[in-house]
């Protein structure tokens, strides 16, 4: 009986050393796809065209999209920072979704925001729209008030109201670089299949703000926020880059987003779910498959947007547990895309890797530690097995984040300052054995509370 | 040999091969890293020299990388000035320093497709006929080699750049048409080139172009080439022109937006078009026309558009509510045209609808 059991737990083991060989490898050949894609990037499509493009009237109109939620404290300074991009025209809208704190009172207040009519041709769903504001000094200036929906009903009430045809999703709380715009549309510009562009995103966590710009970037004192700049750094790195350049891309970040929107409206916008951003870009994918619309998604590899992250465990727990959550209930949603040759590298490659190196991950990692444990404890444990866990889960993850953090140095210097590099060096050694175990644990457990909710009742959270 | 042991010695061999990897490549790359940083300083120093001493006569070039890093400098001048003048004397300048003639022998000689690259982005800025010819190949090359489009980007912008008669956008708009079907540009795309082209091209050249303009099938280029047209000072003649040319190609829908937009930007005065479509079944052509129509007809023509009040498009209502207010013009007005001219609509509920948002302000 007792070899029987020992014999399965070795079988785990060697598959979850299998996995993580996977995931290692497939990340390492990433950070080199990204690498040459990066270094092609940086020494030329930053100079003459780009400033030849913005010179002259070559644009798309694009919308600007803010859902907000109890956003008081930043909601001023981030409508500002809209104001202040570098972009010939475009048009704001921000939709207050039944906030209770002061968030639309500091709006209307501080843009000197009048009533208009709200117009009664709106083709997507979403919660009533109570009011609509306007403001005369800033004329691209739209706020709209509605009851509570959650973020994907407000994107939608956003649509329903955008007047052009390029839509770009953005969160209330980030600051956008002042060429966001200019770079995003680039990409459109250049191949009319492109239906998506995203770009990488920044954390402002203990960076200097100064008149609602971003004045300097330095790498926060606290470990949870400096942990999660690495691990934003090595998520562009070897992700996104990656899998755009083989046009794979299905996931767009929802702190920013560039949208076609007769693609969006086709698909009727934003599904009432928790990973609304992955969703919609995997439905607008399935429905040019399905349609034989030819397309790309592409990414620019330029932090165009800054955030703030989680500055708690507490908070940073919850963020990621809802993260995991929309991952695996929108994987569920599209199951018949995933293996389906119909929808070419995302049915095959892309979905595939995000079942069972994304979602599945914390479940088998969970599994091989335990088996390891166990075979150990009971001295039946392969000294190589022992090794080879070290090597890869530890060794082979510092040296990716080592990998990502010199690509970054490389190429964009995204942080001023040797002082930054260090702490984020410094942190690239932590980062295994502290941050990663204590997500995986909590991801490991949200594995199973989504499975309890889909067949019970998932609470919706407001944004 | 069990399977467990064989599996175990693969990934043994994986983690590995990865770590001497891994540590070749860092090595690798912080030596890159080092020697582009050098470089890249030192053409910095150089610009920032070169940036306020470019027209000077006696400039010499003792290495490659000050030739390349004058290039830049005065390529961007040549790029970035609008007064005919200046251009002349800057590009007189570059012919005296035979730039072109270096650089290309530079560029003929570099292997590195990258620096090849870089070369190329200062080739294109001062292209004459001989440019044409390397710009010409470049594009035929690349396309049979099915490469990366960089380098066509570049030799187009280099063709567009030195567009001097209409054979020379004749032939721009061939390539486009031909890259059209292979890469998917945007309308946009194309636009930025033949507004490149315009620049230096003179009028009667362009109406020339225009008047023989007769292609078997309207594509985006067809459309972008009409767009690229308003940033020109506007132009009587031209307008006719493309006023001839959508006689020809009357059912394409695109194009006579494109001919209505531009003649709203050059805020010529003409109700033919706007009235003899107003009423289009095309969805998009009623939106231009709700749009601007009320800035270029008469305004003894306006009542006629007071249709839109009642238009099945809420976007054609929408449109020509904001027109109406940017013209401050009255309900009472309104409803005086409507009365008038259709009175059928005055039952309309889409009508009530309209009022209502002009009483409170569109969103």
């Amino acid at each position: 009986m007792f070899s029987i059991v020992f014999i399965v737990f070795e079988q785990i083991q060697y598959l979850y050393l299998l996995y993580l060989v996977i995931t290692n490898v497939t990340t390492s050949m990433m950070i080199w796809v990204t690498l040459k894609q990066m270094l092609w990037y940086y020494f030329y499509e930053v100079d003459t065209l780009l400033y030849t493009l913005y010179r002259t009237r070559v644009y798309t109109p694009i919308s600007i999209l803010a859902p907000a939620y109890n956003e008081q404290e930043t909601i001023v300074s981030s409508v500002y920072s809209l104001l202040k991009l570098d972009f010939r025209e475009y048009e704001i809208i921000i939709i207050n979704d039944g906030s209770t704190d002061k968030t639309l009172q500091y709006v209307i207040e501080h843009f000197h925001l009048h009533s208009v009519a709200v117009t009664d041709e709106l083709p997507l769903e979403h919660a009533e729209i109570t009011a609509v504001y306007r403001s005369h000094e800033y004329k691209n200036l739209i706020v709209i008030n509605k009851k509570n929906g959650g973020k994907a009903d407000a994107l939608n009430a956003a649509i329903n109201l955008s007047s052009y045809p390029l839509i770009c999703c953005v969160d209330a709380d980030t600051i956008l670089e002042r060429d966001a715009i200019l770079y995003g549309l680039g990409k459109f510009i250049r191949d009319r299949r492109v239906i998506a562009v995203g770009g990488a995103i920044g954390i402002t966590n203990g960076s200097v703000i100064k008149n609602h710009q971003l004045v300097e970037k330095k790498v926060p004192n606290n470990l949870i926020e400096g942990f999660q700049i690495l691990e934003y750094l090595r998520g562009f790195f070897a992700g996104r880059v990656g899998w755009q350049k083989y046009n794979g891309l299905i996931l767009i970040s929802g702190a920013f987003g560039i949208f076609k929107k007769d693609i969006v409206m086709k698909v009727q916008g934003y599904r009432h779910t928790i990973g609304e951003d992955f969703d919609l870009l995997i439905r607008m994918r399935k429905y040019c498959y399905d349609n034989k619309i030819g397309h790309q998604v592409n990414f620019v590899p330029e932090i165009l947007c800054w955030t703030q992250c989680p500055g708690d465990y507490n908070s940073l727990l919850k963020q990621r547990t809802r993260w995991h959550r929309g991952l695996l209930e929108t994987l569920y949603h599209h199951k018949k895309m995933i293996f389906n040759p119909k929808y070419g590298i995302v049915g095959l490659l892309t979905m595939p890797y995000y079942l069972f190196i994304e979602a599945l991950g914390p479940l088998i990692t969970f599994m091989g530690v335990i088996s390891i444990v166990v075979l150990y404890v009971f001295g039946l444990a392969n000294p190589y097995s022992i090794i080879l866990f070290f090597l890869l889960e530890f060794i082979w993850g510092i040296m990716l984040n080592i990998f990502a953090l010199y690509l970054d140095i490389f190429t964009k210097h995204s942080y001023r300052g040797y002082l930054s590099y260090f702490k984020l060096l410094f942190l690239s050694f932590l980062e295994p054995f502290i941050y990663k175990p204590l997500l995986k644990a909590e991801l490991f457990l949200a594995t199973f509370n989504f499975m309890n909710a889909t067949w019970g009742e998932i609470k919706r959270k407001a944004l | 040999m069990s399977v467990s042991y064989i599996i175990l010695e693969i990934i043994w061999r994986i983690t590995e091969i990865f770590f001497i990897l891994s540590l070749f490549l860092l090595g690798f790359l912080f030596i890159v890293k080092k020697i582009l940083d050098i470089k890249k300083k030192f053409i910095q120093r150089k610009q920032l020299q070169y940036m306020y001493h470019y027209l000077d006569k006696n400039i010499d070039f003792s290495n490659d990388v000050e030739l390349i890093s004058y290039s830049q400098v005065i390529g961007m001048r040549l790029l970035s000035t609008t007064e005919h003048a200046k251009r002349e004397k800057i590009k007189v300048h570059i012919k005296e320093l035979q730039l072109f003639e270096k650089l290309y022998k530079l560029y003929e000689n570099t292997y590195m497709y990258r620096t090849k690259l870089y070369i190329f982005s200062s080739l294109v800025l001062f292209s004459d006929t001989q440019g044409r010819v390397l710009f010409h190949s470049v594009i035929n090359n690349m396309k049979k080699r099915k490469e990366m489009p960089e380098f066509i980007v570049l030799a187009l912008f280099g063709l567009a750049l030195s567009t001097e008669k209409k054979e020379h956008l004749v032939e721009l708009y061939e390539i486009l048409e031909q890259i059209d079907e292979e890469e998917y540009p945007t309308q946009k795309f194309s636009e930025f080139f033949f507004i490149q082209a315009f620049i230096s091209l003179e009028e009667g050249e362009i109406i020339h172009f225009l008047k023989e303009f007769r292609p078997k099938k309207l594509t985006f280029v067809s459309y972008g080439l009409v767009y690229a047209l308003q940033p020109l000072p506007a132009n009587l003649k031209i307008y006719h022109a493309l006023l001839q040319l959508h006689d020809i190609y009357k059912d394409d829908s695109s194009l006579l937006v494109a001919i209505i937009r531009t003649q709203y930007t050059w805020k010529i005065k003409d109700d033919r078009l706007i009235l003899k479509y107003y009423q289009h079944h095309h969805d998009l052509i009623r939106i231009v026309c709700a749009k601007i129509g009320l800035d270029i007809i008469d305004r003894s023509n306006f009542h006629l558009l007071s249709h839109y009040m009642c238009d099945e498009n809420s976007y054609v209502r929408k449109n020509f509510l904001i027109a109406l207010s940017e013209h401050n013009i009255s309900q009472t007005t309104i409803m005086d045209w409507i009365k008038n001219t259709y009175p059928s609509c005055m039952e309309d509920p889409l009508l009530k609808r309209s009022l209502l948002l002009y009483k409170k302000g569109v969103s």
